[in-house]
């Protein structure tokens, strides 16, 4: 019975030894005290992955890193730069806020957690040579400080990126001001915000709460014979020309504007919902102006919806130096 | 011999005490509430210009979402049973057809049920709700803020125009607009494991009784018109039945 006892508690001891990856015993990292901007909820942080401030910053450098791309031709960065919000042309919806979305991508190709949007850009967009990470002595040991790991997975890298985007925000423009009662708007400001705010100018159902999105999917009426949108993902008919809602946050700085960026300015864009509205079969009832062709704002309107549009701008933002680039 | 005739002894009193007619009713049940929406009882079609409102104005119905609160059943004996939960309902979305109260409710005889379409003051309060829902209902702060209570959207044809509506409801202005329905003196009993109250919708009531409702004169939204939202008060009123079901199947 004693040798039974023995071998049942080596047993024990073994199992004990044997965590489900390869992770150091002494593996500790420090905690990432994410400040949520005033006004805005909680972010849901999946327990699997929390922040830590060594995973932030790896997340960071992988961002800047075009070793992340199979070819090496292209890092996030290549695209979403600071100085626009994180993006750089149609194409690429800026980054910022993302942490409490729920879906990704124009056309909504991607739904879930931010880990599932991580998964997707570093399987299927950039197909990730995990080689590359575990041949680079540095790498390996900030994937070893942040995650306790020695050999690295595409797993890390999605947990790693997945922090960072969890920092990518966005709380501190007028507006935000305004509503924490700091500043006041102008008169112009006041009546843009009024407009944006009723059904006159009706902006709010879709750029809707804090984030200025309601993250679903709308056909806007851009056009007669609209692009496929979320019907490429769902294949529903009625997803035909279905785009998501971007966020309006920052959206001074990421010009051109819609998915295909067909216009240039924030007045382009206004003078669209304003009098430029297509018909088409799957036209969101939300777009309840269509059948005259828009709100018809005076030019007066106009230039004050801008104007409070603009006060989504937070210049802090496009120079945060802990969202910088850490090779620079 | 001995042997056999006792086995044959306990299978028969086993099969004796599994009669289902045996069964011991619970004290307590599961409630369901189940949410069905009807045009003149029929079950809603949706996205086809096929209705018809009491003034002939062709409609069709694209979104119907909506909030239920403060339920109440009302138990033959005075005692009341209350859910405190809020519940939203999508008719796109299935899985909010179906209430499942987290607690049991008593078996037993019931006089009726009241609940509240919408919100009640104390619970419309913007953000309070969770993101996703903010997402899909936030009345703005500048027009009182909260919750939409309802948005049944579709598209209108009158002799003038053709056209999306938003028939959105809320609070507006300080006026607390949502619809206490009472469903009192409709008995019920409950008395199994598989009752649901299924709570009925007929659309056509949102357009008459007590005031006909014209696209035309209210146009294609009303969020900020009073007159608008008393009428969606007061018509809504009869809006709700309901039935007590078996179950689901």
């Amino acid at each position: 019975m004693r040798v039974g006892n023995i071998l049942f508690f080596l047993g024990i001891i073994f199992l004990a030894g044997c965590n489900d990856k390869n992770e150091s015993p002494a593996f500790v990292p420090t905690p990432y005290d994410l400040k949520i901007p005033q006004g805005f909820p909680e972010m849901t942080i999946p327990e699997d992955n929390p922040m830590t401030q060594e995973g932030v910053e790896l997340g960071r450098k992988l961002y800047y890193d075009k070793k992340l791309d199979k070819n090496g031709a292209r890092a996030c960065a290549t695209c979403h730069l600071q100085s626009k919000s994180f993006t750089n042309g149609p194409d690429v919806l800026p980054h910022v806020n993302l942490g409490w979305s729920r879906t990704y991508l124009w056309d909504g190709k991607i739904s879930g957690s931010m880990e599932d949007i991580m998964r997707f850009e570093v399987e299927h967009f950039f197909e990730t040579n995990v080689d590359v990470f575990n041949s680079d002595e540095e790498y390996k040991n900030l994937f070893k400080e942040a995650f306790g790991v020695d050999e690295i997975t595409t797993d890390e890298i999605v947990k790693a990126l997945s922090q960072f985007f969890r920092i990518l925000n966005s709380g501190d423009s007028k507006f935000d001001k305004f509503v924490r009662g700091e500043v006041e708007l102008t008169n112009q400001e006041f009546l843009g915000y009024e407009l944006y705010y009723t059904e006159r100018g009706d902006c709010f159902h879709c750029h809707a709460t804090m984030f200025m999105t309601d993250n679903l999917m709308h056909n806007n009426a851009l056009d007669v014979s609209p692009d496929p949108g979320y019907f490429a993902i769902t294949g529903d008919s009625l997803d035909y020309g279905r785009f998501k809602s971007a966020t309006l946050r920052n959206i001074e700085y990421t010009a051109p504007y819609m998915h295909d960026g067909r216009y240039a300015t924030l007045e382009d864009v206004v003078e669209f919902y304003s009098t430029g509205l297509e018909k088409s079969s799957t036209v969101d009832p939300l777009m309840k102006n269509l059948s005259r062709g828009g709100v018809q704002l005076s030019t007066e309107e106009k230039a004050a919806l801008v104007a409070f549009i603009k006060t989504f701008s937070d210049p802090s933002y496009l120079t945060n130096p802990e969202l910088s680039n850490p090779f620079q | 011999m001995k042997g056999i005739r006792f086995f044959t002894l306990i299978i028969g009193l086993a099969i004796i005490s599994c009669s289902p007619n045996d069964e011991a009713i619970p004290d307590n049940v599961d409630l369901k509430i189940s949410f069905s929406q009807f045009v003149d009882g029929t079950p809603v079609q949706l996205d086809q210009i096929i209705y018809k409102n009491a003034l002939d104005q062709q409609f069709s119905i694209k979104t119907i979402k909506y909030f239920i609160s403060q339920v109440k059943l009302y138990k033959a004996d005075n005692s009341v049973v209350e859910i405190p939960d809020i519940h939203f309902v999508d008719i796109r979305t299935p899985e909010t057809l179906i209430y499942t109260f987290s607690e049991k409710i008593p078996v037993g005889d019931y006089t009726g049920i009241s609940f509240v379409h919408g919100l009640i003051p104390e619970e419309n309060i913007t953000g309070s709700l969770g993101l996703d829902l903010d997402r899909l209902m936030e009345w703005p702060v500048p027009m009182g803020g909260g919750y939409h209570y309802a948005k049944i959207e579709g598209e209108y044809k009158t002799q003038q125009t053709e056209s999306f509506f938003n028939f959105h409801s809320g609070a507006f202005e300080g006026v607390d607009y949502a619809i206490h329905v009472n469903l009192l003196n409709q008995p019920f009993t409950i008395n199994g494991s598989n009752k649901v109250i299924n709570l009925k919708m007929e659309m056509l009531n949102w357009f008459t009784n007590p005031t006909d409702w014209d696209f035309d004169y209210f146009g294609p939204g009303i969020m900020g018109n009073s007159e608008a939202q008393q009428v969606v008060h007061d018509n809504g009123i009869d809006v709700y039945s309901f039935e007590v079901i078996e179950s689901l199947e």
